[in-house]
């Protein structure tokens, strides 16, 4: 190593010198405000896209019905050690479903990333529960929600893993018929 | 501990923590970018794209590496992408089979030169020498990650480098000559 990189490699803390333009933060936060709300798509190129964000609302439209009315309670002790290792077998599934979702080949990376943008449009509400969950710990009503929320959402990632299954075999079957 | 509870909620898409995240990260991302691109507009956009793209992409972060350094190879491939498409960045591998025209050159006592005249000279060079370069010796990526990210044989990308790494102490030269 020369001296110059040497030296260069001492000040490298130095070398991050310059500030971002200023209003970049204001800049920003508008785009993540953005990205959280995006404004539905709905020209999907792709059948399987507009099937699986059917799933998805419709999956939400049954899960705001059921929070509205949510005098029945499903088991759920409002012992809070239980409730968060069912929290933790939920989110473990989630991300496992995640995982499948990311091992399948897409197209492109851009199909990849809308179907995922819709998926994590799902997680509006969760967020709002567990906003709701810390200004009420230990509140039945909103540990109860919060699992027909993981329920449907892995209802609905369940259908999505079978569906693209499914379109990579009718691929695959193309595939083998044209090289035939 | 605090970084890791950050990671979390940003997992749980809470804003907060991502515009605290964003806080904490923005500077050093921009300026990764702004070394790359050489452009204050476009580094800001690249910068602030990868934090969209990273947050919307955290299930994939498995923690087998820092935040940061997983954000910052985001960063690094975004701004590649918009300097490959904004300018026909001349493909590396034909650089390298140019002749070799520079002479050897002598490596002086840069101990004082300020880091503005560093940031300045680096900047001055080729894109294909200021990324390599940049890699290489400020980002800390070995020459085996660079062909990788560059999608150049390690050879190549040595040679860059090599060579880089010799105009710049020729622009770093000149300024001492006048100092």
């Amino acid at each position: 190593m020369t001296d110059l990189e040497k030296h260069i490699t001492r000040m490298r803390d130095q070398l991050d010198a310059a500030e971002p333009p200023p209003g970049h933060m204001k800049r920003f936060r508008n785009k993540l405000k953005q990205q959280q709300n995006p404004v539905r798509r709905i020209n999907f190129r792709h059948a399987l896209q507009i099937a699986a964000s059917i799933a998805i609302i419709a999956a939400s439209g049954i899960w705001i019905i059921k929070t509205g009315n949510s005098g029945d309670k499903v088991a759920v002790t409002n012992e809070s050690v239980e409730f968060r290792e069912t929290n933790s077998y939920y989110v473990r599934q989630v991300n496992d479903r995640y995982e499948d979702i990311e091992a399948l080949n897409f197209d492109s990376e851009d199909e990849k990333e809308m179907l995922l943008d819709e998926l994590s449009s799902m997680d509006q509400y969760y967020r709002e529960l567990l906003k709701e969950l810390d200004a009420n710990p230990g509140d039945d009503r909103v540990m109860n929600a919060l699992i027909r929320h993981y329920k449907l959402k892995l209802q609905v990632m369940d259908q999505i893993i079978e569906q693209l299954i499914q379109l990579k075999n009718i691929n695959t079957d193309e595939n083998e018929n044209t090289e035939i | 501990m605090e970084s890791d509870k950050l990671i979390e909620a940003c997992r749980r898409e809470d804003p907060k923590a991502q515009m605290e995240v964003y806080k904490c990260y923005s500077k050093a991302m921009y300026n990764i970018a702004l070394r790359i691109l050489n452009h204050t507009a476009d580094a800001e956009d690249v910068m602030q794209e990868s934090f969209l793209s990273a947050f919307r992409n955290i299930h994939t972060y498995r923690g087998e590496v820092t935040f940061g350094a997983w954000l910052k190879k985001i960063v690094i491939n975004r701004s590649l992408d918009v300097i490959k498409s904004k300018k026909a960045m001349i493909s590396l591998d034909a650089v390298s089979e140019m002749a070799d025209e520079t002479a050897d050159v002598e490596y002086m006592d840069y101990r004082d030169i300020h880091r503005d005249a560093i940031i300045g000279a680096i900047g001055a060079l080729p894109d294909g020498y200021r990324v390599v370069l940049t890699l290489y010796l400020i980002e800390g990526y070995d020459h085996d990650e660079i062909s990788e990210i560059l999608h150049i044989s390690n050879a190549t990308s040595r040679t860059q480098y090599h060579r880089a790494k010799k105009q710049l102490a020729e622009k770093l030269n000149e300024l001492k000559a006048v100092s």
